[in-house]
């Protein structure tokens, strides 16, 4: 039996299976990841509403449902947490500007409906990047969430209240939205894992993001948990937890190493990868240097057309309540306005042509191998060098936006500073169960499984080495 | 192509009807010029 103080570490599928043979009640998980998230929150900044009450009220309904035989499935009573961009009925959703301040949704959005069928509990909406695109600031409605890795700097975005969250047992698993590596790089930042699904498997709708390149994605603290989240947001339609006990089999992972050698990683960054490469290896995965020509075209055309959506979106209310968005969001989502059809249609066709381009690559590798993010640090991918506003440091990730491939992120390593490092695997389109298999595999070899940072007192950062 | 200039970005957001403060002309100039040169380098580019 777990003490109270450590059901935070409970994994989703270990809380799913003890809350099905009632050694856990949903009542008192949830009441400890509410005094939890209480304790740290002042110090993290990832939540911007404890949904405590309605909480403790689904708890209550869940635990009854379960005791006269009505188990619904693994995510049954179990909490998670929401990108607060991502609607939720009855649940304050502000998407972190004070444009939507007091927006309570009337219904959820078609992913957090999935979730909510199979039995998950909302317990929290976490923080983000206003509207998921512009630089954070302590002037936000929400000021930006600290890395618990590392409480001097800030988490990279835009889904950094959801990594934070994860990362720090507030809550087991969280959704993010991705559209150009908004979930892989705050859970590479923060030593989670982060899962963006091909384009149009998971209902992206009512999140807020630009609907060509935006998914709803799983952030959590195993690969055992991202494919258990995906089969709820999938509906049901594939058991990705099922896959995982298979052998991946013989895979040949593809290395785009022109692509990688181009963004001029940090060392450290580049020292982790290769170390990840070393751990495939020893699993019998084959390492091929592919050559995919375009990708950082690609990640700079996903930056055209998320512009060119974002005004589209947001024009209506950017002429009408222009001074409630922050600066920085406001001027980043007028930067589409000054975009033609002809920008954004020269975007998409370059997006059709490197996803070809990728397709024709796993036609002889099963998979392919990049860093997450080039830099370390939240402070370094916001600042001006990195160009921000058009894409900046998103040029692993954000080419997979655009092609649609599925990718995730995952540990790799730990930087000299105590912060995380993420490897991106990515893989073919609808070919989740196969990227994931290959995923946990990895995880189960490679020695960051487990990682807790140290805001617990006089907590030591834990990994298994 | 000349590079765009505030007067012009000035013009460009009169077109689109858009009321902008000279902080915010001058926030989004750096930006949209980057971002237009993104995207006409993109349309030049041969697809295959």
């Amino acid at each position: 039996m777990s003490r109270p103080t450590d059901l935070h570490l409970l994994s989703l599928a270990e809380a799913g299976q003890r809350i099905r043979d009632r050694s856990l009640t949903p009542t008192e998980f949830i009441e400890a990841l509410i005094e939890r998230s209480r304790r740290l929150e002042p110090s993290l900044k990832c939540v911007i509403t404890l949904a405590a009450e309605a909480a403790l009220a689904a708890a209550r309904v869940a635990e009854s449902e379960i005791a006269r035989g009505a188990w619904s499935g693994p995510l049954h009573g179990v909490p998670i947490g929401i990108k607060d961009s991502i609607a939720t009925a009855g649940l304050l959703t502000t998407a972190n500007s004070r444009v939507l301040a007091d927006w309570v949704p009337d219904k959820d959005a078609p992913s957090v409906a999935r979730l909510r069928e199979g039995g998950a509990i909302v317990l929290a909406k976490l923080n983000l990047n206003e509207f998921a695109w512009s630089i954070p600031s302590e002037g936000d409605l929400h000021p930006p969430p600290r890395n618990p890795w590392s409480p001097g700097h800030y988490s990279m975005g835009s889904s950094s209240g959801s990594a934070v969250a994860v990362a720090s047992g507030l809550c087991p698993a969280a959704l993010g939205t991705d559209a150009g590596g908004s979930i892989r790089q705050p859970a590479a930042n923060c030593g989670v894992v982060g899962l963006k699904p091909t384009h149009g498997l998971v209902d992206a709708s009512d999140a807020l993001g630009p609907p060509t390149i935006c998914e709803v994605g799983p952030i959590t603290r195993s690969v055992e948990d991202a494919a258990l989240m995906l089969g709820a947001l999938a509906g049901g339609r594939e058991s990705y937890l099922e896959s995982l006990r298979k052998s991946p089999g013989r895979v040949r992972l593809g290395i785009p190493r022109g692509h990688i050698e181009l963004a001029q990683s940090d060392a450290q960054i580049s020292a982790a990868f290769a170390q990840a490469l070393e751990v495939m290896q020893q699993l019998g995965v084959e390492i091929v240097d592919v050559e995919i020509e375009g990708l950082a075209d690609a990640a700079a055309a996903d930056f055209v057309v998320l512009n060119a959506e974002a005004f589209a979106a947001h024009e209506e209310m950017l002429r009408a309540r222009r001074a409630d968005y922050g600066p920085s969001a406001r001027v980043y989502h007028l930067q589409g306005a000054f975009l033609s059809a002809a920008d954004y249609i020269g975007a998409m066709k370059v997006g059709e042509a490197v996803r070809n381009r990728v397709n024709r690559a796993f036609s002889v590798v099963d998979a392919l191998a990049t860093p997450v993010v080039p830099v370390l640090t939240a402070e370094a991918a916001r600042s001006a060098r990195a160009q921000p506003h058009t894409g900046g440091t998103a040029i692993f990730t954000a080419p997979f936006n655009l092609t649609g491939h599925p990718a995730l992120a995952l540990p790799c390593g730990m930087s000299a500073e105590g912060i995380p490092i993420g490897v991106q695997l990515i893989g073919r389109a609808g070919g989740e169960a196969d990227l994931l298999r290959l995923a946990y595999a990895y995880e189960q070899a490679a020695p960051w499984r487990g990682m807790q940072p140290p805001i617990d007192a006089r907590a030591e950062p834990r990994y298994e080495r | 192509m000349k590079p765009l200039s505030l007067t012009r970005l000035r013009e460009m957001a009169k077109i689109r009807d858009l009321d902008l403060s000279e902080q915010d002309l001058t926030r989004l100039l750096p930006m949209v010029r980057d971002l237009l040169a993104a995207a006409r380098r993109l349309r030049g580019i041969p697809r295959g």
